[in-house]
């Protein structure tokens, strides 16, 4: 699995928004890459929390099953930088969905100061990369569990989201290789 | 109230500025969008949220962009729109000149086609629909 940069959702609401946090950590070694005396969390990297908090949001739509990809990174401004200790809030809402992609705005706090703010365009990939996967379904539902989706992941209704069953069954078949290797 | 010409290009123009990063003198009524304006295919989804967003519209990708008549065997031969297949456009895409275009129908000159006049016409056929 690629690198995640956030760790966990805070707030999930399916076909409209998503809170996700991200702590900034002295052991991370891009947080001293740039500069020694002044550690801090690059914005490139805000922008990849930013896109990756909203592209889960945008996929569980499709129930995971859609190739979503940031295809252009908007309007974004940066008004500071997060330092070792700070915890990031960043927030991605939905502007418009769309057949063929969608455009989410962002903004990432930290406490009540605003660090960045960008407007995110995704696309979705057509049947012309059907046979390119992006993640294993063991492996991403594993992923989406460890970020707590599934546990504060709601629908505009106020329920719960459900876990897709091409998940379920991917964790079945997980479990039954591993028993069957023991 | 229908928006005047001018304001409908006001925002047109502010929609392509901001999708397409270009200056606000380079947006003139007859810039091309792909030529001029340097647009690439994943500019127009953006322009077309943009512009849905600005005026209040909605705008199915088929009737901007009609790619199903240029990739239809039907209207297209050894690289060329038809007869039949520009009568098609010209149906289609009522909002769009296509004289220009019909001298030497080359698909591939297609996207380069539409004009920020095109596009304000098109825009203003939605309003006021």
């Amino acid at each position: 699995m690629r690198w995640f940069w956030f760790d966990r959702y805070l707030e999930f609401v399916s076909k409209s928004h998503a809170v996700s946090v991200k702590n900034v950590c002295m052991a991370e070694p891009y947080v001293i890459a740039y500069s020694k005396k002044s550690p801090n969390y690059p914005s490139s990297l805000v922008i990849e929390g930013m896109a990756q908090t909203a592209g889960l949001l945008l996929n569980q739509t499709f129930d995971f099953k859609k190739k979503v990809v940031l295809a252009k990174i908007g309007k974004s401004k940066f008004f500071g930088f997060g330092t070792p200790g700070d915890q990031l809030m960043i927030r991605a809402e939905i502007e418009n969905m769309q057949e063929e992609g969608a455009v989410v705005s962002c903004t990432c706090h930290c406490q009540d100061r605003l660090l960045a703010s960008a407007d995110l365009m995704f696309a979705y990939l057509d049947e012309r990369f059907q046979d390119v996967s992006f993640f294993d379904d063991a492996e991403l539902i594993s992923v989406l569990r460890n970020l707590h989706i599934f546990d504060i992941g709601k629908n505009k209704d106020g329920s719960p989201i459900e876990i897709p069953a091409h998940f379920l069954q991917a964790e079945q078949e997980l479990i039954q290789t591993v028993q069957d290797h023991s | 109230m229908a928006p005047s010409e001018d304001e409908v290009f006001g925002k047109v123009k502010d929609a392509l500025v901001d999708a397409l990063g270009v200056d606000d003198d380079e947006v003139t009524a007859d810039a091309t969008m792909v030529g001029d304006l340097g647009a690439e295919s994943i500019d127009f989804l953006d322009i077309v949220f943009k512009l849905e967003k600005s005026f209040e519209i909605q705008i199915p990708r088929d009737e901007l962009f009609p790619d199903d008549i240029l990739t239809n065997a039907e209207y297209v031969q050894d690289g060329k729109v038809t007869q039949t297949g520009i009568e098609q456009l010209k149906k289609r895409m009522p909002f769009a000149d296509l004289s220009k275009f019909e001298s030497n129908p080359m698909v591939q000159d297609f996207g380069n086609l539409l004009t920020v006049s095109d596009l304000c016409r098109y825009v203003t056929t939605k309003i006021t629909a």
